[in-house]
């Protein structure tokens, strides 16, 4: 677990981004502050036109910040000169929705590109490096292939490798799943956590997702019209949503049945308390919908069921001491 | 047989060879000189316009505006337009060195519009995946934006070489020789239909061995 103590990672303070447009101008980006830990995986969720995209994209400053200030491993950017500005980029990996591959170079001409732009090596060592990590990504036998020849999760492995080879401490990924379909989408979410693990490599991740959330973040700031709107751990979010925003994506992940009348929305996080809840009292529980599931903290469960029988109230009693949110009874 | 002999009585197969040559010459010599004049403007062009990589009204709209006034000029008005300036460039208006300036500067600007459309068209996100990697904007013109659009640039080179060679037809009659001085001269001044003919099958067999050359090319380098 990444310590408390140490300064974070990113630093986003007080951050305004607002657009110029024909009448006037559009605010993106109204006072965020958010800061992101080293080793940690970060999730930025919201509908689109939130402003997430604008937020990752001034972590490498794509994007410049109207106010307010934006800090990589305490370094203001806006101090960055242009070649400053280079070799922080060489240090921050990046991937796309739409890839953002050559589709003039093969698989392995693309990994390599990113040690060329940084001027390492030779063209001989770029590319013995850029094999070891398209092998890494496991994408060994499509080397030679380009973009066109490649389906969109072996075009995102590409992208990724060709991200981290320069080393980079953090990965940002913008909507990087999002024009993948469900199995390249677990291919691509599991090498995240598996770089995560084994680099120690810092992660943020832009989504619209919640599922994609549930299964890689550690933690989450949930962004709704240019304003982080909650934040934290991601069970804490799930647990106690604050807003409706948050509501809306924990309910994403699990659906409230049509007929709710009398049911009861158990809410945990850790194991599954409601065998113990049972144990010895008079009262049976049924499962109507819902789902526990693994996120990246442990098991997250959030279920609607009947309770039904003389001890209803002292079942409800011990999942609360359990530790069980327990709403809509 | 008798009867083709002598419905190509007038023709000169050396006088054809020469003119032929000229022609070559001049599409030859007026499109290296074109591309190397419209490839930088056309990068100019695409990288100070509004969605480029560093958006400089000034700039672009002094490019453009050259463009335009180039381009708008009937190239045979051009040409006599130029005829100054050509003379104090290479010493004559005439023949294929006379030609090369008003070809050139009628062609360039033509290239230029064809490179920054080719360029616009490189996909955004790989432009932007390419600064994310801390390209520099010199790297990112040579390293992404004009691979990508090597296709569509070769595409341009060849709709820019077959205008050349309608241009040079054009600048035949205000004296640059070749094909086109020919067919004016004696298949149309002095009613050689046969010339005429020889000429114009020439000018069409030129045009589809650009044409053809050029989409071997496109295809040679095209990855989608």
């Amino acid at each position: 677990m990444p310590s408390e103590i140490s300064p974070p990672l990113i630093d986003i303070a007080h951050v305004r981004k607002r657009f110029a447009v024909k009448s006037g101008h559009q605010t993106a980006l109204e006072d965020v502050s958010l800061s992101v830990r080293r080793g940690e995986i970060f999730g930025i969720i919201g509908p689109s036109g939130s402003g997430k995209s604008t937020l990752i994209r001034l972590i490498n400053r794509l994007e410049t910040p109207t106010d307010g200030t934006v800090s990589v491993d305490g370094v203001d950017l806006a101090r960055l000169g242009r070649a400053e500005l280079s070799a922080l980029r060489h240090r921050l990996g990046m991937i796309f929705q739409q890839f953002g591959l050559l589709s003039s170079r093969t698989a392995l001409q693309n990994v390599a590109f990113a040690l060329e732009l940084a001027r390492q090596g030779t063209a001989r060592s770029r590319l013995d490096e850029a094999a070891r990590w398209l092998e890494r990504v496991g994408l060994r036998d499509h080397a030679d292939k380009y973009p066109a020849q490649l389906s969109g999760g072996q075009k995102q492995r590409v992208a990724i490798a060709r991200a981290l080879i320069n080393r980079p401490d953090i990965l940002l990924c913008d909507e990087a799943t999002s024009a993948l379909d469900p199995q390249s989408t677990q291919g691509i979410l599991d090498l995240l956590l598996e770089l995560n693990r084994e680099l120690g490599l810092t992660v943020v991740v832009v989504t619209h997702e919640m599922e994609v959330v549930r299964q890689v973040c550690d933690r989450v700031a949930v962004l709704e019209k240019g304003r982080v709107v909650e934040s934290g751990a991601v069970a804490e979010v799930l647990l106690r949503p604050q807003t409706e925003a948050a509501q809306a994506l924990s309910d994403a992940l699990s659906p409230p049945p049509v007929a709710r009348d009398g049911l009861v929305r158990l809410t945990w996080s850790g194991d599954d308390p409601l065998g113990a809840a049972l144990t010895g009292l008079g009262a049976q529980l049924r499962l109507q919908s819902g789902q526990v599931s693994a996120l990246k903290s442990g098991p997250f469960g959030d279920v609607w069921a009947a309770i039904d029988g003389p001890d209803r109230d002292a079942v409800l009693a011990r999942l609360r001491a359990a530790g069980v949110q327990v709403r809509g009874q | 047989m008798t009867g083709l002999t002598t419905f190509f009585a007038h023709i000169d197969g050396f006088e054809i060879f020469r003119a032929t040559a000229e022609t070559l010459g001049m599409v030859a010599g007026s499109l290296v000189l074109s591309i190397l004049i419209g490839l930088p403007a056309g990068i100019g062009l695409s990288v100070t316009g509004r969605s480029g990589l560093s958006p400089d009204p000034l700039i672009y709209g002094i490019l453009s505006f050259i463009v335009n006034v180039l381009r708008s000029i009937p190239f045979v008005i051009l040409f006599i337009l130029l005829i100054p300036v050509t003379i104090s460039l290479v010493g004559t208006s005439l023949g294929v060195r006379g030609a090369i300036p008003p070809l050139v500067l009628g062609a360039a600007p033509f290239f230029a519009r064809l490179v920054e459309s080719a360029l616009r068209e490189v996909d955004r996100s790989v432009i932007e995946a390419t600064q994310a990697l801390g390209a520099t904007r010199r790297q990112i013109i040579w390293r992404a934006l004009l691979p990508e659009a090597l296709p569509s640039l070769m595409a341009g080179a060849t709709v820019t070489a077959i205008a050349l060679v309608s241009y040079t037809a054009m600048a035949g009659v205000v004296g640059a020789g070749g094909l086109g001085d020919l067919a004016v001269r004696y298949g149309y001044q002095r009613f050689q239909t046969d010339v005429m003919l020889v000429t114009v099958v020439l000018i069409i067999v030129l045009v589809q061995g650009l044409q053809m050359a050029g989409d071997a090319l496109v295809a040679r380098f095209s990855r989608k």
